[in-house]
């Protein structure tokens, strides 16, 4: 299996999007019964900005978009380069930052919170070193079983859903709904990972939109079950909603602990969505500077965002709060820099000399 | 604080060890960013357990953007 298949790149896009967004609902607060119209719109908007980079990047013939960035504008090129492999950088530590604040709130209260965030960046950093066919055998494994646990949640908790939850349906609030959107841009357009590492002569122009699509479907699903079962009063003030609702989930008397059930299979998936953020800040440190080893490069990076974790966000509710001026940033890099892209990224007319 | 370090530094030592053997083969360019990173993240780490008011780049970005965020 030498060839990446348009399954493949669906299914990491998907690992991509959705293990964070299970976790933390963040503009249900303000979106209220709408949320699920957040994700949406989101989604709407990185139809377009994906279709631009897809665009620009099969312009270049067998690279991907790190490759004909550096090989068309060598030192602009680097330049985006280093940016976008601090976007990444950011998204790593960030998420490290709430799968060790996850585990050590719900799974284990008692372990020092260094074993749990070095655990977690050991696993991610051998990950990383298997490279990008390791990635995608994993994600090919973890996507399916996931998607599959979602489906039966979904219908575990049929009997439980309360339709007056969704009232009132049509009476949409735009303000809120918008800011909703504003709040759940950056997590969504996470996707256009996929055209910076995958090469373009690998996927068809469907393929990463395909990912997109069915993996905010998917998102909103579980937020359509959250606000069904929960419902938007208790779950925009729970940290974790997600897993309360598959704590709901109880057949006959004795069959609740499920959520255990769930973290064991989602638990793996979020180590390789943060082992995707690490592979594309090492691919493109790898892309950047030639003569540097991506694989090497792997634990120092883990390291060093290991203590960025600790160091960037002051508290939790700093990092929640951050996410409003946080859009500004993903905004650049994944809306202004892409249309960018599209409008100057083009090859040579006249091939150079020697 | 100390142990802490410690066991970062160690760590850091150990992987070292283990790449040791990969890293010489490597270009030397290869050397010189594996261990300035090692260095920044050990020191980062410190710095970070050394002070309790110690400034989060993020909370200092977050006020420079704050202007300019349309929804507050």
């Amino acid at each position: 299996m030498n060839k990446i298949t348009p399954r493949q790149i669906i299914l990491l896009g998907i690992v991509y999007m959705l293990p964070f967004v299970i976790n933390g609902i963040r503009s249900i607060s303000i979106a209220k019964q709408h949320t699920y119209v957040t994700y949406l719109m989101a989604a709407i908007l990185f139809m377009g900005v994906l279709w631009m980079l897809l665009r620009s990047a099969k312009r270049f013939p067998d690279q991907d978009l790190f490759q004909s960035l550096v090989s068309r504008f060598p030192v602009i090129g680097r330049g985006v380069g280093f940016l976008y492999i601090l976007f990444f950088l950011y998204i790593l530590t960030r998420d490290i930052r709430i799968m060790v604040d996850y585990t050590r709130v719900v799974l284990l209260p008692n372990t020092p919170f260094i074993v749990t965030s070095l655990l977690i960046i050991a696993t991610v950093v051998f990950i990383v070193r298997g490279g990008l066919r390791t990635l995608i055998s994993l994600s090919e494994i973890m996507g399916p079983i996931v998607i599959l646990a979602l489906f039966i949640m979904l219908i575990m908790l049929f009997k439980d859903f309360h339709l007056e939850n969704m009232m009132p349906f049509f009476h949409m609030d735009i303000p809120g709904v918008s800011e909703g959107t504003w709040l759940v841009m950056s997590s969504s357009g996470q996707i256009i990972m996929l055209p910076l590492i995958i090469s373009s002569k690998d996927y068809r122009y469907r393929d990463p939109l395909y990912s997109l699509v069915i993996g905010t479907l998917l998102i909103v699903l579980v937020v359509l079950t959250l606000i069904l079962v929960i419902g938007v009063p208790l779950a925009e003030r729970l940290m974790y909603p997600s897993y309360e609702l598959v704590r709901e989930i109880r057949i006959a008397d004795f069959l609740d602990r499920f959520d255990l059930l769930f973290v064991l299979l989602w638990y793996p998936f979020i180590l390789i969505n943060m082992a995707i953020s690490l592979y594309v800040i090492c691919y493109g440190l790898k892309i950047m500077v030639p003569s540097v080893s991506g694989k090497m490069m792997a634990a120092p990076i883990g390291l060093l965002s290991l203590s960025c974790s600790a160091w960037f966000f002051r508290d939790t509710i700093q990092m929640l709060d951050f996410n409003h001026q946080w859009a500004w940033i993903a905004l650049v890099f994944e809306i202004i820099i892409p249309i960018g892209m599209f409008v100057l990224l083009r090859p040579r007319k006249t091939p150079l000399k020697n | 604080m100390i142990s802490l370090s410690l066991i970062f530094a160690s760590l850091i030592v150990l992987i070292l060890l283990l790449d040791w053997k990969v890293l010489r083969t490597l270009p030397p360019s290869n050397r010189w960013i594996a261990c300035s990173l090692f260095v920044l993240s050990l020191g980062i780490f410190m710095y970070n357990l050394k002070f309790d008011r110690n400034i989060s780049p993020t909370v200092w970005v977050g006020q420079i953007i704050k202007k300019w965020v349309p929804f507050d």
